[in-house]
């Protein structure tokens, strides 16, 4: 193995982007395998490096779906599932009403969905709902595994394979909060920090107004 | 890989991550197991197990049935396909 690591550094490295039980049964015979078709006479070097660089991208990231759909069938804890499709919920109608308003032609901005409470509700209250549920089954997640595991917290945060819906959901929402309080069209709502830095009287008459 | 290449007329040309998922695969499914072969411990062997022989047989059987009924119904020659 050492041979072959010494033979093949980079490629050994790369071999890091596989599942690490997948690199762990069958890394050596990957290493044993791509020097078998270097020593082949009958193959020249360029095509067989030609073969791997096509071949290596897609079987790695099939290896990560793969493991990544087995670990969400059978290691994943069920309420992180659970909250990750109560968030996908929550933060729906974000997406389906700037999307359906830029369908039909900003028909929605002028009906009751952009009223200030009905978009409090939608912009703000819902995503926060779905990063609270999230971020609350995330740490319990990563109190479960430092409990059930000796791993130490860096290796914890990196296992994203058993927790990731709810790391996306996380990032989803906080991606819309954060849309929300810089969007410079939504400072009288919810208070633009931005906006209000640069012009708080005009803030304060905007919020007066509604 | 170079029986593959060859068999299949250089149409598929595995690499070293396409083998070894498809023989991860393959052992999951129980198709395939690992012999072991102490005169080489650098390289493993593998051999079909019973349940890889039976699938075999059976998808030999679908394939032969398929050229049959091809040839029944005249979509391919006599010559051609032969099982």
């Amino acid at each position: 193995m050492k041979d072959l690591i010494k033979r093949f550094p980079r490629y050994s490295k790369l071999l890091y982007l596989y599942p690490v039980s997948y690199r762990e049964q069958y890394g050596e015979q990957m290493l044993q395998t791509l020097a078998d078709m270097l020593d082949d006479p009958q193959q020249s070097r360029a095509s067989t490096w030609v073969r791997i660089s096509l071949d290596f991208p897609l079987s790695v990231v099939k290896q990560q779906v793969t493991y990544t759909g087995e670990a969400m069938a059978t290691t994943m804890p069920s309420y992180i599932k659970r909250n990750a499709v109560l968030g996908a919920w929550l933060v729906a109608p974000f997406f389906l009403f700037i999307i359906l308003n830029g369908i039909l032609g900003d028909r929605l901005y002028h009906s009751w969905f952009w009223h200030t409470r009905v978009l409090f509700i939608w912009l703000i209250v819902l995503p926060s709902l779905a990063v609270l549920f999230n971020l609350v089954s995330w740490l319990r997640w990563v109190q479960s595994r430092r409990r059930e595991t000796k791993k130490g917290t860096v290796a914890i945060l990196a296992d994203v394979r058993r927790s990731w819906p709810a790391l996306a959901m996380v990032v989803m929402g906080v991606g819309i909060l954060g849309i929300v309080f810089f969007h410079d069209s939504v400072h009288c709502i919810t208070g633009n920090p931005i906006r209000e830095l640069h012009n708080p009287s005009q803030t304060w008459h905007c919020v007066q107004q509604r | 890989m170079q029986q593959i290449a060859h068999d299949s007329g250089g149409r598929i040309n595995l690499g070293p991550g396409a083998l070894y998922g498809t023989i991860k695969q393959l052992r999951q499914d129980n198709l395939i197991e690992e012999v072991p072969f102490p005169d080489d411990p650098r390289r493993r062997y593998y051999r079909l197990t019973k349940q890889g022989w039976d699938t075999l047989g059976s998808e030999l059987e679908y394939y032969s049935q398929t050229v049959r009924l091809a040839r029944e119904r005249r979509i391919i020659g006599e010559s051609m396909g032969a099982v």
